[in-house]
């Protein structure tokens, strides 16, 4: 009995999950359906890249609210670079998006990093200073305007669907979702079971000791902020795929609900403590949450209010459980 | 020697009449809501254009969607010697006050694309009848949907300029005699990725739902690749008339489902405001105190002109 309930405090959040799910279940009968749950974990692949990559960063104590917009930016010049490809095959957009993802975002993680690690500036300041210019830079390639005209194929990975049968002629399991998984098992494997990872962990809990150790702190710092921002740019393309356009204002306020799906998936934003893994259940809660509210035709602005009031709920959860250990 | 000086002075005379300049335009300034909304870069161009034409020197500013903001601009345009202000008053409450000064100050207020109800110193406002344009969305409603179809909205709740689109297409919708069902996909909130989800989220539920309306082009884009993920047949009328619209409704695979659009005219709008000023500037009168230019549809036939 004691183990269960040892389990139960420990992995509340799953708890949550599926009261959530079975809630939504019992009260709208689309939701239950295979075609809504496929839905799901493709709503679920923006904020999951997001959630992947500022898990690293919120466990070494920071932070990273640039997110949002380095999508953006991302996504906009994955489809300047790919409407210069109009005969581009599948794997030519699958390559194209990648890469300017790794490029875009590489170069505004690496940005965040150098100046956190060599300035001293703080994370929130360093961020929300490329977020503002990471935005402008968005409007200023495409002049406000959206860029289109991109080629069917561009669309693979964002909106492409595989295994086709007659009931679902376009296909059943969405393509992002398995892009997403495959990525974000990555992430989960290089913190949990690599010493990068261990290195991570170290110089969130205690900076000093860690540099006592041994552990260059600035380098993991610099690193985790280049693979936030390659996460965060990887999010924006798939958007751009999806939509097969480049949007200049997509992805707006996005930091937000992965800062809320980190934390409500454990991570301290005191740093030492998360998991890759982990913060999939908090994208998973938001995700539910979204579609479940969507079918039953609830206001958008009483998502907003539900979401808020169990992101409040988590974290006083969290501390209150955390004083019980102390 | 007299007469050296006197002809020394009719030449400096002579030459200070081509070298002094010529009386200075008048300088306006322009407050466009947003430079990050296309439609708005779209009125600049027609302010600029139409500015000068008329010799009229534009001092164009962003209010970024701010009230404050705006307002900050309104009294730096009024310090800089501006002979009339112009703006689109999408913060009616905040920006009221600073108008109101502008007017005790003697420089002319002008609104455009949004206006004040909350004072009586406008002198002209010029923009989009949006109801209209939310009717012709409800007529292009009503003609592709078959009787006893659902139809649906992509709403966006905060714009006074969206809730007015919505209430023209709704009063015609309703008073259809196709009987149609009218099925809330959502507030789109100006995210063209949400959009998407609650299209997707809606067409789950009613696989069937024949067309869709939405209030802006960034929700049409993001129903076009619901639509098309699902494997669905809804058909989307846009409103806007943004260039991806047009593209869209020209590609062949695309314009199958984005088949109408409502478009506005931003470039008469720009042009209309900045006659009105210049006509009031010279003879204290103008047209009308509201100029609204009416909306248009646009199908695969004229999206090319």
């Amino acid at each position: 009995m004691s183990k269960i309930k040892i389990w139960l405090e420990k992995n509340m959040i799953i708890l949550f999950l599926v009261i959530l799910c079975v809630g939504f279940g019992l009260s709208n009968d689309t939701f239950r359906t295979s075609k809504n749950l496929f839905n799901l974990t493709s709503q679920m692949a923006i904020n999951a890249l997001l959630s992947a990559g500022l898990t690293y960063v919120i466990i070494l104590g920071g932070i990273d609210i640039s997110v949002g917009s380095v999508a953006a930016l991302a996504g906009v010049i994955s489809c300047i670079v790919g409407l210069k490809f109009p005969n581009m095959s599948t794997l030519g957009g699958i390559v194209i998006i990648i890469a300017s993802a790794v490029v875009v975002g590489g170069l505004c993680g690496l940005f965040n990093g150098v100046v956190i690690t060599q300035f001293n500036v703080v994370p929130m300041i360093t961020t929300l200073a490329t977020m503002t210019m990471a935005r402008g830079l968005t409007y200023i390639v495409t002049g406000g305007t959206a860029v289109f005209g991109l080629p069917t194929v561009f669309s693979f990975l964002g909106a492409g669907r595989l295994i086709k049968n007659g009931t679902s002629p376009n296909g059943i399991i969405p393509v992002v979702t398995l892009f997403t998984i495959a990525v974000v098992f990555m992430m989960h494997v290089l913190l949990s079971k690599t010493v990068f990872g261990r290195h991570v962990y170290a110089s969130g809990s205690n900076a000093n000791v860690a540099h006592l150790s041994g552990i260059s702190v600035k380098k993991v710092t610099l690193v985790s902020h280049v693979l936030c921002g390659i996460m965060a740019a990887l999010g924006g393309v798939l958007v751009a795929s999806k939509l097969q356009n480049g949007q200049p204002g997509a992805c707006d306020g996005y930091e937000m609900y992965a800062i809320a799906s980190t934390v409500l998936g454990g991570t301290s934003l005191a740093g030492g403590s998360g998991s890759v893994a982990r913060a999939m259940f908090g994208v998973a809660i938001i995700a539910v949450i979204n579609n479940g509210m969507n079918l039953l035709h609830i206001s958008s602005y009483w998502q907003k209010v539900v979401i808020g009031t169990i992101i409040l709920l988590a974290v006083i959860l969290d501390m209150a459980q955390k004083k019980k250990k102390a | 020697m007299k007469k050296t000086f006197g002809f020394m002075m009719a030449v400096v005379l002579i030459a200070a009449l081509f070298v002094l300049p010529a009386a200075a335009a008048d300088k306006v300034g322009f407050i466009v809501g947003s430079r990050e909304h296309v439609f708005y870069t779209l009125i600049e161009k027609g302010i600029n254009a139409a500015a000068k034409d008329l010799g009229i020197d534009a001092v164009v500013l962003d209010g970024n969607l701010d009230g404050n903001v705006t307002s900050d601009h309104i009294n730096n345009l009024v310090a800089e010697g501006c002979k009339a202000v112009a703006l689109s008053c999408n913060d009616p409450g905040g920006t009221t006050p600073a108008m109101e000064a502008a007017d005790r100050e003697g420089v002319p207020v002008f609104t455009f694309d949004c206006t004040s109800t909350q004072t009586n110193v406008v002198k002209s406002f010029v923009g989009t009848d949006n109801v209209e344009g939310g009717r012709l969305g409800g007529r292009e409603t009503v003609r592709l949907a078959s009787a006893g179809a659902k139809v649906g909205i992509i709403n966006y709740d905060e714009p006074q300029s969206c809730l007015d689109r919505r209430a023209g297409w709704e009063e015609i919708v309703k008073a259809s005699d196709k009987n149609l069902k009218i099925i809330e996909v959502g507030n789109y909130v100006g995210d063209a990725s949400k959009a998407e989800q609650l299209m997707t989220d809606a067409l789950t539920q009613n696989p069937d739902l024949e067309v869709v309306f939405t209030v802006g082009d960034p929700a049409a884009a993001g129903a076009l690749a619901a639509i098309k993920a699902a494997g669905a047949s809804t058909k989307i009328i846009g409103f806007d008339g943004n260039p991806e619209a047009k593209a869209a409704m020209l590609d062949a695979e695309n314009g199958r489902f984005w088949v109408s659009e409502i478009s506005q005219n931003p470039d008469a709008i720009g042009r209309q405001i900045t006659e009105q000023i210049a006509k009031y500037l010279g003879t204290g009168k103008v047209d009308s105190e509201v100029i609204m230019i009416s909306p248009y549809i646009i199908t695969k036939e004229n999206a090319a002109d």
